[in-house]
């Protein structure tokens, strides 16, 4: 028989701990854990603004510190799994820039900073999380690196390094807007494509510029490249991420869509390309991309492939492009619309 | 049968067990069955029914030390698994729950003493009473849980006891507190572990999944009433409404037996999570790896220490002269300083200024201004073109300031000092 194990009475206050007074009737976990935000924040030499000022108490309220949208979560101290509101994510004018996990200790007023997750890795777990209605659960162990990580993010990145972004489900991808291909042209990127997808566009008016592109596109006809979108790629954990959420990504690879035509104002074309980022490197075995325009499908899946490229011309109808990978989630691209 | 009549208690000795004779000729004269059996519920129930129906004060002795064994195994594991760590006293522990002395009289007021009987210690007016055993008698309800269940929920919510734990960095939660965080894999996962019931796993589940919100408003209610966020215990009506099919006092057994099972499950493994999860993602960087391009490692090495020199120049003398105030209190206080100056381990500091390890992690705070020097360095450096990326990147700004926290507090060579050691050693040396 085994020996029974001793029960934890008692948990060890971790390192960075915020003690509060016991002498202040405190009216929720979220008063302590803003109290105790504000006893960091003024330890700190220079000072970083915080507000809202007022109404910073209320539930569900982004923060904002130093020009950083911050949702803050609170626990118990002894808890394992924090759940995050799933409102403020639906859309991207909306969705913080980062998550603060405080683990809130009412019996002892004491708030313990877990750590900290970008929007970009909350939307990457997020996507693994079990659906529920109104919460995400994220386990305690994935806010990293304490009130430090907080300190040391909104102090160093511009705000733009961290974009707003929005969970996206099914039915609002289905809903969801049109991406014009001629707007690329004009160097106008559609805002979600950017925001949630972190793609970035390279107009493409120099003729040297577009004799490079037509290397790499084997389906390119002469000369008549005019846009180029790309949307960095990565597999973490099993779970295709894009935009910066790839920067940790070992294994990285790129979605490139070019708008082409004779008429540089207007795109009759489109091509996809998925490739490594490293030229030559292989694509993931099993990733799978699929682009449908109408009833035309071109659908495959990566087996020792370096590249993966799709030809689409003229059509009314828009193209759908999906990516998959066994074991993840689906990537699903708003639709494209080539002028008609 | 000698847990009716032996009682376990704080002496100047540390915690001895007497047999009290009156307890031992009560039981004797009164209750011979209860020789031949061990300690139960029902002897609890029928020895309370009697201290409650005559009024006397031995049913009610037997019963104090029949609750001063499961407080003193509570003291003493918890005693066992922190003290080395924590440099938490027996004594003091037990100065808060083993101070009842047999006496047959209780202090009801500066100048008066009574009877310790039922009548008397129902009657004490509300708040913390002496000694622990009256508190935890006057308040029990036998319809609710066990006794000895009962004395380890007052012991966890005992104020005083919890205030000594936090000067230890060492935080009480009640099995209340512990069921609310916990989440349904997690109680999954404990009672498969470690309960053994006649429940099955998928009703425990279910017991506590209605627990939560049903605590969420019982809690908010007590705060109100009482102004306080500790000391709540779940009374009949909240029992009934949270499994009206059973007898309350089974469902509370139950869910005990959850925070049980659940503190079993954190001992060892998440006894030291929150540390390792804010310890999470500071893996050594060298500095001079932070750009492949631009200037030579050596040239960049010059940069970083002058902008780390500058960051401990701007941030730590405010923060030790803070210090040096409360040298003249404890002369330790400064030789620790002196002693982290010329490299010693915390440890090693610890055992020269006769503290505990803990006591000198929180003065030297090393990873809280370690951090804040860092950032201050990399606020700096980010100015340059070699690490502009860190504007930009999460990852590029984390690597930066990881690798010059640790640069900070890292030798790189045998035998050298880390600046920030190098830095307090000639401060403290101006003093």
């Amino acid at each position: 028989m085994t020996e029974p194990v001793t029960p934890l009475e008692v948990l060890p206050m971790p390192q960075g701990a915020v003690e509060l007074p016991e002498s202040v009737q405190w009216n929720s976990p979220r008063a302590l854990a803003i109290a105790a935000l504000k006893e960091v924040l003024a330890s700190q030499k220079a000072p970083l603004p915080l507000g809202p000022s007022i109404g910073a108490e209320e539930e569900g309220r982004l923060l904002s510190l130093n020009r950083f949208a911050l949702q803050l979560l609170t626990a118990g101290v002894a808890a394992d799994q924090m759940a995050v509101g799933k409102e403020t994510w639906m859309q991207e004018s909306t969705a913080p820039q980062l998550l603060l996990a405080a683990q809130v200790d009412e019996e002892n007023d004491v708030v313990v900073f877990t750590g900290v997750l970008t929007g970009a890795e909350f939307i990457s777990l997020a996507r693994n999380a079990k659906p529920s209605n109104e919460t995400i659960l994220v386990d305690t162990s994935e806010f990293k690196g304490g009130v430090e990580r907080l300190l040391t993010l909104v102090q160093l990145l511009e705000p733009a390094a961290l974009p707003r972004l929005a969970l996206k489900t099914r039915t609002s991808n289905a809903q969801r807007k049109v991406i014009k291909i001629a707007d690329w042209i004009n160097g106008q990127i559609d805002e979600v494509l950017g925001q949630s997808f972190g793609a970035n566009l390279q107009p493409l008016s120099v003729g040297a510029f577009r004799t490079n592109i037509a290397l790499r596109f084997i389906s390119l006809p002469d000369n008549n490249a005019l846009a180029l979108v790309s949307i960095p790629l990565g597999l973490a954990d099993g779970q295709l991420v894009s935009g910066l959420a790839t920067e940790t990504c070992i294994e990285r690879f790129v979605l490139q869509m070019l708008a082409t035509g004779s008429n540089p104002s207007s795109p009759d074309g489109l091509i996809l390309l998925l490739s490594a980022s490293i030229d030559g490197d292989l694509l993931p075995n099993g990733l799978c991309i699929s682009a449908c325009q109408g009833s035309h499908t071109q659908q495959q899946i990566a087996e020792n492939n370096t590249t993966i490229e799709f030809n689409f011309s003229g059509g009314l109808e828009l193209i759908n492009v999906s990516l998959g990978f066994p074991g993840s989630n689906d990537l699903i691209l708003p639709p494209l619309q080539l002028p008609g | 049968m000698s847990h009716y009549q032996e009682l376990l208690s704080l002496t100047l000795q540390g915690i001895r067990s007497k047999v009290l004779a009156s307890a031992a000729g009560f039981i004797s004269s009164s209750h011979p069955a209860y020789l031949d059996l061990d300690p139960s519920r029902n002897i609890d129930l029928e020895l309370l029914t009697e201290a409650k129906s005559t009024d006397a004060a031995l049913p009610l002795l037997c019963l104090r030390c029949r609750l001063s064994h499961p407080l003193e195994a509570w003291i003493k594991a918890t005693f066992n698994t922190h003290h080395e760590r924590h440099g938490i006293e027996l004594k003091a522990m037990a100065s808060y729950a083993l101070d009842d002395q047999g006496a047959l009289a209780i202090r009801c007021s500066k100048e008066s003493t009574a009877d310790f009987t039922y009548s008397v210690i129902s009657s004490l007016p509300k708040g913390p009473t002496s000694p622990f055993s009256a508190e935890i008698l006057r308040s029990f309800d036998p319809a609710l849980c066990g006794l000895p269940h009962w004395a380890r929920l007052k012991i966890q919510s005992n104020n005083e006891l919890k205030a000594y734990f936090k000067q230890h960095g060492l935080l009480l939660i009640s099995d209340w507190a512990l069921l609310r965080d916990s989440s349904p894999r997690r109680v999954q996962e404990a009672c498969q572990a470690h309960l053994r019931s006649s429940a099955t796993i998928e009703s425990l589940i279910a017991l506590h999944k209605r627990f939560l919100p049903l605590y969420d408003i019982a809690k908010q209610e007590f705060k109100v009433a009482t102004g306080k966020s500790s000391g709540w215990q779940p009374g009949l009506e909240f029992l009934q409404q949270l499994d009206p099919t059973q007898d309350p006092f089974e469902t509370k057994e139950r869910l005990l037996a959850i925070a049980k099972a659940i503190r079993q499950l954190l001992t060892g493994s998440a006894n030291q999570s929150l540390d390792q999860s804010l310890e999470a993602g500071y893996e050594p960087v060298a500095p001079s790896s932070e750009s492949s391009n631009g200037p030579e490692p050596a040239e960049l090495k010059v940069l970083i220490d002058a902008a780390l020199e500058r960051a401990m120049d701007n941030l730590l003398p405010a923060e030790l002269q803070e210090e040096a105030i409360k040298f003249s209190k404890d002369e330790g206080r400064k030789l620790a300083f002196e002693l982290y100056g010329q490299g010693l381990s915390q440890r090693d500091i610890a055992q020269q200024v006769n503290h505990q390890q803990a006591w000198v992690s929180k003065l030297l705070d090393e990873k809280r201004r370690s951090s804040e020097i860092a950032i201050a360095a990399a606020i700096e450096l980010k100015r340059r073109p070699e690490f502009i990326s860190c504007g930009t990147s999460v990852e590029a700004a984390e690597r930066l300031v990881n690798a010059l926290r640790n640069h900070l507090v890292e030798t790189e060579l045998e035998g050298d000092i880390p600046p920030l050691r190098r830095w307090v050693q000639q401060y403290i040396s101006q003093l």
